[in-house]
């Protein structure tokens, strides 16, 4: 595991370019995504407000993966080819590597899934609504978002 | 001592090897009691397989002219070369005679023989 | 580092290779000869599959080649054609990223080994010849401290100078004895003078095994194998 963080330090190193690209798209969107979370989930009765949320989720979940791209595929000429295809006959398994990245994905997630779940529950008691349902909330976005990018990590 | 290959040779790499260690032993360009390149080392500079190295010096070693020493290498065995030399030369004037015996019976002439055997002479 | 096949039957997409049995001895260069489609670009791959699955045995030393297979792999280098290192980036860059994939990789010795192969570690890739990339790997192999050397018809379109040096860096590789090349070929006259040992290949299995050496029949010029 550690050969492989050792790797993807010298991986960024190499593509600082397409890794800049990422963490700057992907950074923007998350923090777009986020930005529903200044709405407290108790004004979700409101049609729309449940829409926003959920586009909010999506959004994040979508930057999160953005985030995650160059990790998984890298542009090669005119093509992207994937990491795994470039590693299939080094030393180091298909899973070791998956294992690696889902480890910064966690890590990318904890710290939104926090982030968020500060924001939701300040919202919440300005609200005065703060309660299960607005930790719940919280809680499950950050699953969701987390989600988004396991399935990108084992799909890419 | 050079030993070159022949791409065009009739005879194997192993056997062009044997035959230009023999003479190089028959001549004295070769001691007894010098060491010969390992098969590999012999192997890599003439652009070889190790086999083939390795098949040379096995004849060469059923014909006593050189000898192997567990952990060092091969060397030049101490025979009595030019007793090697006559018997080799008994040997190819064998072969001569059996040669010269077929042109005959071709029905070629002497001259027509000693004159075939100068331009292959010179050739080689 | 010697390789043992026993009897191994692999099935990958559409190809099958049947009931395989040769041995890759170190020190020496086993030469796998067969057409294309005979089955040697798949056999290197089964070698270097982690995932592969197959019957009978593959040993290594004696030992299974899929118990440890890290520390195998660790160990061997894989010279071809196919696209497998990062074709944009230069030579050093490749083996800055890669040297932490294994287990005591040189970066000294991987520039010393492009010295004196002549090649650039500044260019990338891409822009090296087919020749060029193919020595590339093999002093990527060097560098990882490879013990077993798979060519795939690396030698092919070679011109005969830069094949030499193909060749003496392969010899010079083997001088230790404890290395062991797999080499794929069609070229006749390189079997004749470089191969240690010949396996051919047909239509996945294996048709014969057996050390080269060759005599030519006096004046028909026949090739004649013992």
């Amino acid at each position: 595991m550690e050969r492989i963080r050792k790797f993807d330090e010298e991986l960024k190193n190499t593509f600082a370019d397409a890794f800049f690209i990422a963490r700057l798209g992907g950074g923007l969107l998350c923090c777009i995504g986020m930005l529903m979370m200044l709405f407290p989930v108790q004004m979700a009765s409101e049609r729309k407000i449940i829409w926003s949320m959920l586009l909010g989720c999506a959004i994040c979940a979508n930057g999160v993966c953005q985030w995650m791209l160059p990790y998984l595929r890298l542009r090669e000429g005119d093509k992207t080819v994937s990491i795994y295809k470039k590693l299939e006959f080094m030393p180091v398994t298909k899973a070791q590597i998956r294992k690696v990245r889902c480890g910064y994905l966690n890590r990318l997630c904890i710290c939104l899934g926090t982030a968020a779940f500060f924001m939701q529950q300040e919202v919440a008691l300005l609200n005065h609504s703060f309660g299960i349902v607005s930790v719940l909330f919280a809680a499950v976005w950050a699953v969701l978002v987390w989600l988004a990018g396991c399935i990108f990590i084992y799909v890419r | 001592m050079n030993i070159v290959i022949s791409a065009n040779s009739n005879l194997a790499i192993y056997e062009q090897i044997v035959m230009q260690l023999k003479n190089a032993i028959f001549n004295h360009e070769l001691h007894p009691g010098e060491a010969l390149p390992s098969i590999r080392v012999l192997a890599s500079s003439l652009e070889v397989s190790v086999i083939t190295t390795k098949r040379a010096y096995e004849e060469l070693e059923k014909e006593n002219l050189i000898r192997s020493v567990a952990g060092k290498g091969f060397y030049v065995c101490d025979t009595n070369t030019s007793y090697l030399k006559e018997k080799q030369y008994v040997m190819l004037e064998k072969k001569m005679a059996e040669v010269l015996k077929e042109c005959k019976n071709a029905g070629m002439s002497s001259s027509e023989i000693l004159s075939m055997a100068k331009v292959i002479v010179e050739e080689g | 580092m010697e390789i043992e096949f026993q009897n191994v039957t692999y099935r990958k997409k559409r190809f099958v290779l049947q009931d395989i049995s040769f041995k890759i001895r170190q020190g020496y260069i086993t030469a796998l000869i067969g057409k294309n489609g005979a089955g040697k670009t798949t056999l290197f791959h089964l070698l270097l599959d982690k995932t592969a699955k197959y019957e009978g045995k593959i040993l290594v030393d004696g030992a299974d080649w899929k118990q440890d297979l890290a520390a195998h792999m660790n160990q061997t280098a894989f010279v071809s054609d196919e696209q497998r290192y990062f074709m944009d980036r230069t030579a050093r860059e490749n083996a800055s990223m890669l040297q932490w994939l294994f287990e005591g990789f040189s970066l000294s010795r991987f520039q010393e080994n492009m010295d004196n192969m002549n090649l650039s570690v500044q260019k990338k890739l891409c822009e090296l010849s087919r020749g060029e990339y193919l020595k590339y790997q093999l002093a990527f192999g060097i560098a990882q401290g490879a013990k077993l050397y798979l060519l795939d018809e690396a030698t092919a379109g070679m011109d005969p100078v830069f094949k030499r040096d193909f060749f003496k860096m392969l010899h010079t590789l083997l001088l230790d004895e404890h290395c062991a090349v797999f080499m794929s070929t069609h070229l006749q006259d390189e079997v004749d003078k470089h191969m240690d040992y010949i396996v051919r290949m047909d239509a996945g299995r294996i048709v014969s095994e057996h050390a080269a050496v060759c005599r030519k029949e006096i004046g028909n010029g026949k090739d004649q194998k013992i």
